[in-house]
């Protein structure tokens, strides 16, 4: 009966102290999203986007669309942590880092240095390794403002877009391990307001899209890619699922285009005798999905010859997005220091140090080889007389 | 194998104001036929249910006494009282004998003793008294308004028997020893109640079970010292290993096919009169995860339903517990789109959700208990009230969130799929403590609370069995038939329980198979 | 002198010395490991695990030559009286500063990143009250609770297979980048935890099947090793040599996991699952510490050695690390040296008078 007692006591004792960690989800402001600006002076600007419960509550009336179901805030202050400690002081709620899976960079920001931001959302218990990270054309606060005529706001647009693979989608945890390794390159999505061409839509109603790449040297941001050679540099990196690739057959005027289906992506670094080479090897199978041209594609020739083609193009323009990497960012982003490292690390020691010097000198060969798996369910182009289509 | 004994404590003083026989001697009864009915008549009187006819068999007084509504009065008037008056020729030689011998009654036992003879009286037997005997005679004609037998209530199945225990304990023996007509089962009777006298009968199979085991549930039966017994949980209660535990140590059932498969498994009964209700000991926490339909459905369905009892037995206990922990602790626990969910359905509810919880669960609770307690025409109306008033107007009001609701629905209904009714009882004892971990250390708590519970269960002990047998102790036959339920060509072997057991139960060549040679 | 009443089977013994070693292991050894070994911290644990063999068997070796004792019943009998109660009182402040090393693991680890505002003094207190709960029941109860709750803890490990999707198996390379040394000194570090196998020594002498003790203990030893380097191998192929600069690299990967986008954020199960193995741990080593005291000073019943045992414990969980940065350094630094020393190379030497002394005995 003693030890009841006890036990009794204790619990209660326990129990009546008090919840350190208790926070009612009425007391938490949800943060869907976060952007980074840098301001007058340098100092840095944080934005958040954060949900308000109430807008969809009952689900009865429905969500007014032209109000949306969230709001933004910000905070400025000499550091991220100090803008973070401001932001506290404009939100009677307690802010929830825990769901926050989106960060927007500023492009100034980018271009100064994203290092010490890096630092606090690492150390950070809150913010998640998989967290995606964006730079944006404009403002980045801009971004947060949008309201999505589908989604419930707007990063949950982005991170559907990001998962769509048609920008490269770069987390918080590669941009950590990358920069502490040994490429030092990272590579991030440059986002930007769609212009929206309907005009019963507001200014703000609209999205943020994907526009092309920001390629960074060690945390600063040197340069960006444009869509196209964005689409280019996602070949370099892993087979493009979504996208087309477009070619002109010899004495054409017109284009067959394809759709990849499957590829698989090699790097074969090399070094003999101190020149550093590393060949890339691409194998694609493709399906034809048009066809403008007055081919017969049941002609096995014509087959044949449109591979030739594919290989041409791609060839040209991976060895174009390389060159720009190569020799106008000097951006290691394809982590050829860490392909090298791993064949020849007695040689990698000797070049660790100044490999931003060195990384520009391999020698980068391209191989491709293409393969066409099907023409869609037809041959000949279609609607059009039999007697025009070319047989080769 | 240690059997944890109970303190024999010493006896209370002997009560005095029973029957008025202080020595050995002066209980027997003597020659003298209106000393001994005058004894009769000071011990009853006041009693109008007792009935004494005197009559003559020649010149021989006689006198019968009987319990009115506990004997078989037209038995007693054809077969008895009509042979005996009707007696003409009284030879002289043995006359007693020869007069009790003439009764066409199978069952008459001689008894010397007032004591017995009062027992007799209370269980129905009318004692004849004779003038010039030292004995009487119980007359085993007892007949007294009794349920006929009937499908178990609280125990049903789609498969199997319909038949179900009654109050009356020979029935309930009787039921039993139709399915196993063994003579090596065994019933031993004990008397148990200083008032009630209720017959308890403790059965087992001989040579299946472990001799010190039924040694110890005598032990525990005679230190019984009780006004009556009205239940078997009376029994129970006093027989636990540990009284302050929250989990039934004894099983109990209502169904002889229950009974029987663990009398086959070396364990006991502990068969009470006057309830439908058998006792089963030892039993393990995993035993109460069991059904009989487990056994007579194929294996997979057997293991299938296990599974799910012992996943939902998790949500029962600690459902409510862990919504409190992520909506208060983890919120990043959620899926973003649940989150919001939760957030927005959360919005505006004036309660914590600990406090929350605690309200409904307790709500859900009393209708419960008042569904049970409540005649069948009126719980119809409970369970409206509860479903309008509770479920639909709380949230529309904005008291009580929609997510709660459907947290404490599921939870309800997860205990329901324990097959025992007490183990039920107790997991839904055992959530109120475990909400508290949870809205003092949140996940942390929720995992001390069960880390906790576990000590407990595996510090108990059943009738010195491990509760948890036989998964803690790691028995690997007995694990065939917990979380699993193995093909029964595969059970070769009994659980491990007490001490020695006669472990094969069957031979292992049982699988079945079309093309295999017979013998 | 028997105190301790309860047999355990060999099976249960595996379930209890297996996170009694993994679960302060797991914890933050790949983040020292990483530093150490870099890219070869995969083999760690094979060649760390050499210490772990030879512990158990000077542990078995003693049990034989000294069947139902414990380390203080025997270290008095090979080392005199005088000698042997000092051996024994170090084992137990040995024990308890053990123990509240892991207990101060465990408090940091809870405190900065699940219940960070909650006192470390309720984070610690809570678990060590419970071990001292299931202690007080006797050795056949922390086995029995140890079976379910080690089951419970290992089986989330499954939980690492989700990564499978993220792992590059490259990062493994180079192997042997800078020769075999740093793989030894990571390797030396997981000796240190190894070395606790020495535990056994209070739980051989209660098995109910004494014939299969160093059978079933190198069994666990291979358990555990398998364990570590499973989790050493899912860190270095999902974040690479980085886990050095993380304290909790574990967590950290179990964090990025995300399978369909709704199995995701389960580091809070990982925690909670990794509590049950924490509170194994503590229990055993509160139970050994509580038994040698008893034993030392010869009292019948170690259950009341153990509440004030506890508070002992929970003072010097307090008094020794201030942080985790100490802590670390202490895990890379102090503890091989400290928990070799104590749990393999002394009783290596016990072993040896041991053997001397029955030579000498065989050759009268």
């Amino acid at each position: 009966m003693r030890k009841m007692i006890l036990v009794m006591l204790l619990l209660s004792i326990v129990l009546l102290s008090g919840c350190w960690d208790r926070y009612e989800l009425q007391d938490l402001a949800i943060i869907t999203a976060a952007a980074i600006d840098v301001v007058e002076d340098e100092q840095i600007r944080i934005s958040v986007q954060i949900f308000i419960p109430r807008a969809i509550t009952s689900g009865e009336t429905g969500e007014d669309p032209s109000t949306g179901s969230t709001f933004v805030r910000e905070g400025v202050g000499k550091s991220l942590a100090q803008a973070v400690a401001d932001l506290q002081t404009n939100i009677p709620r307690k802010l929830f880092w825990g769901q926050c899976r989106i960060f927007i960079f500023g492009k100034e920001l980018a271009e100064m240095g994203i290092q010490k931001e890096i630092d606090f959302l690492v150390r950070h218990p809150s913010p998640r390794g998989i967290s995606n990270l964006y730079v944006s054309q404009e403002e980045a606060k801009r971004m947060l403002e949008l309201i999505p005529p589908l989604e419930r706001y707007s990063g949950e647009a982005l991170r559907k877009l990001s998962q769509q693979e048609i920008g490269i989608d770069t987390t918080l945890k590669d941009v950590d391990v990358k920069l502490a390794g040994d490429s030092q390159s990272i590579a991030l999505p440059i986002i930007k307001v769609l212009v929206s061409p309907e005009e019963s839509r507001q200014g703000n109603q609209s999205i943020p899209v994907i526009d092309g790449t920001a390629v960074f040297q060690r945390d600063k941001m040197v340069g960006a890619l444009n869509m196209e050679e964005t689409s280019w540099l996602l070949w370099l990196i892993r087979t493009l699922k979504n996208g087309t690739i477009s070619v002109m057959p010899k004495g054409n005027e017109e284009e067959v285009v394809m759709m990849p289906i499957s590829g698989n992506v090699k790097f074969n670094p090399h070094i003999s005798k101190n020149t550093w080479n590393m060949t890339f090897s691409l194998e694609v199978e493709a399906n034809v999905i048009q066809n403008e041209t007055l081919l017969n594609l049941h002609n096995e020739n014509t087959v044949k010859q449109f591979e030739k083609e594919i290989e041409k193009v791609l060839k040209e323009n991976l060895t174009q997005t390389m060159e720009k990497l190569q020799q106008e960012f000097h951006t290691d982003i394809l982590d050829f220091g860490k392909r090298f490292h791993r064949k020849y690390p007695d040689e990698w020691k000797k070049v660790k140090n100044n490999w931003v010097e060195k990384y520009p000198e391999v020698n980068v060969t391209i191989h491709v080889n293409a393969k066409i798996n099907k023409t869609g369910d037809i041959g000949p182009p279609a609607a059009i007389p039999r007697d025009w289509v070319e047989e080769q | 194998m240690r059997i944890r004994r109970h303190p024999q404590k010493k006896k209370g003083k002997e009560d005095t104001n029973r029957v008025p026989i202080s020595t050995k001697s002066q209980d027997l009864l003597t020659e003298r036929l209106d000393a001994n009915v005058k004894f009769f008549t000071d011990l009853y009187k006041d009693s109008s249910d007792i009935v004494f006819r005197p009559f003559t068999i020649g010149n021989l007084k006689a006198v019968v006494i009987y319990l009115d509504g506990l004997s078989d009065i037209e038995k007693l008037d054809e077969l008895v009282l009509e042979t005996l008056m009707n007696k003409q020729d009284i030879s002289q030689t043995d006359i007693i004998q020869s007069l009790i011998d003439s009764i066409p009654i199978s069952n008459i036992k001689k008894i010397s003793t007032y004591t017995e003879c009062i027992d007799a009286v209370a269980n129905g037997n009318p004692i004849l008294l004779l003038d010039g005997a030292k004995e009487a005679y119980a007359l085993g004609i007892v007949k007294y308004e009794k349920r006929s037998i009937e499908e178990p209530a609280a125990e049903t199945g789609i498969r199997g028997p319909r038949e179900g225990f009654t109050e009356s304990i020979s029935v309930n023996t009787s039921l039993i020893r139709r399915i196993i007509k063994d003579p090596q089962l065994k019933m031993k009777t004990f008397h148990v109640g200083k008032y009630t006298k209720t017959k308890v009968i403790v059965s087992y199979m001989e040579g299946l079970v472990d001799q010190t085991l039924i040694k110890e549930i005598e032990n525990r039966l005679n230190r019984i010292n009780i006004d009556g017994v009205l239940e078997s949980g009376y029994i129970e209660q006093f027989i636990e290993d540990n009284p302050f535990s929250p989990f039934p140590q004894v099983l109990y059932t209502e169904r002889p096919d229950v009974a029987s498969a663990n009398l086959l498994e070396g364990r006991a009964l502990i068969i009470i009169d006057g309830t439908p209700y058998t006792l089963i000991a030892p039993v393990s926490f995993f035993s109460l995860f069991q059904s009989q339909e487990d056994y007579y459905e194929r294996f997979w369905i057997g293991t299938f339903i296990r599974f799910f009892r012992f996943i939902f037995l998790g949500i029962a206990l600690f459902l409510p517990s862990i919504y409190v922990a992520i909506t208060t602790f983890h919120q990043e626990m959620l899926p973003m789109a649940l989150l919001l969910s939760v957030a927005s359905a959360r919005e505006g509810i004036p309660f914590p959700a600990i406090i929350e919880v605690l309200i409904m669960e307790l709500t859900f609770e009393a209708l419960r208990e008042a569904g049970i307690r409540l005649p069948k025409q009126i719980g119809s109306a409970v369970s409206i009230v509860g479903a309008l008033v509770i479920g639909q107007a709380a949230v529309q009001a904005g008291i009580v969130s929609a997510p709660m609701v459907i947290v404490v629905s599921i939870t309800g209904i997860s205990s329901f799929l324990v097959p025992r009714y007490s183990i039920g009882l107790s997991i839904r004892l055992l959530r109120f403590p475990i909400i508290f971990f949870a809205g003092f250390l949140g996940i942390i708590g929720v995992i001390l609370a069960l880390i906790i519970l576990v000590i407990h269960l595996s510090s108990l002990r059943s009738f010195g069995v491990p509760y948890l047998s036989p998964v803690s102790t790691l028995q690997k036959n007995g694990l065939k038939d917990t979380i699993f339920r193995s093909p029964l060509w595969k059970l070769d072997f009994r659980p491990h329980l007490t001490g020695e057991f006669n472990a094969v139960r069957q031979s292992d060549n049982l699988k079945p198979s079309p093309d295999k040679e017979e013998g | 002198m028997m105190i301790e009443k309860g047999r355990i089977s060999t099976g249960q013994m595996e379930l209890l010395i297996i996170p009694t070693i993994i679960s302060t292991a797991i914890l933050s050894i790949s983040s020292i490991d990483a530093r150490l070994a870099g890219h070869d911290m995969w083999m760690t644990p094979i060649l760390g695990s050499s210490a772990g063999f030879l512990t158990v068997y000077i542990v078995w070796k003693l049990h034989e030559l000294y069947p139902g004792q414990t380390p203080i019943g025997y270290s008095q009998k090979l080392i005199g009286k005088v000698a042997g109660s000092l051996f024994g009182l170090l084992l137990i402040l040995f024990f308890s500063h053990n123990t509240g090393i892991i207990i101060r693991e465990y408090t940091g680890f809870i405190k900065s990143n699940v219940l960070l505002q909650t006192p470390s003094i309720v984070i610690s207190l809570s678990l060590l009250l419970v071990a001292a709960l299931a202690v007080r029941g006797g050795l056949e109860v922390i086995a029995r609770t140890a079976v379910i709750c080690t089951f419970l803890f290992l089986s989330t490990s499954i939980v690492l297979l989700l990564l499978i999707p993220e792992v590059e198996l490259g990062n493994v390379l180079p192997t042997f980048e800078n020769g075999f040394i740093p793989v030894l000194k990571g390797a030396f570090i997981h000796q240190s935890w190894f070395s606790e196998f020495f535990i056994l020594a209070f739980i051989f002498p209660f098995l109910n099947n004494t014939k299969k003790g160093l059978k079933s203990g190198f069994r666990a030893i291979l358990v555990v090793m398998f364990i570590l380097c499973y989790v050493n191998f899912f860190v270095l192929t999902t974040i690479g040599v980085v886990a050095g600069d993380l304290y909790y690299p574990v967590y950290a990967i179990v964090k990025s996991i995300s399978l369909a986008e709704f199995f995701e954020n389960f580091e809070i199960l990982i925690t909670a699952s990794w509590v049950l193995g924490n509170f194994v741990k503590i229990a055993m080593f509160l139970y050994a510490a509580s038994l040698a005291l008893a034993e030392l000073f010869r009292i019948n019943d170690y259950r009341v050695m153990v509440l004030p045992l506890s508070l002992f414990i929970f003072f010097f969980s307090y008094w020794d690390i201030s942080n985790v940065v100490e802590l670390v350094n202490y895990m890379g630094q102090i503890q091989p040296f400290y928990l070799i020393s104590v749990q393999t190379v002394i009783p290596l030497f016990l072993l040896l008078i041991a053997l001397l002394k029955k030579k000498r005995s065989d050759n009268n």
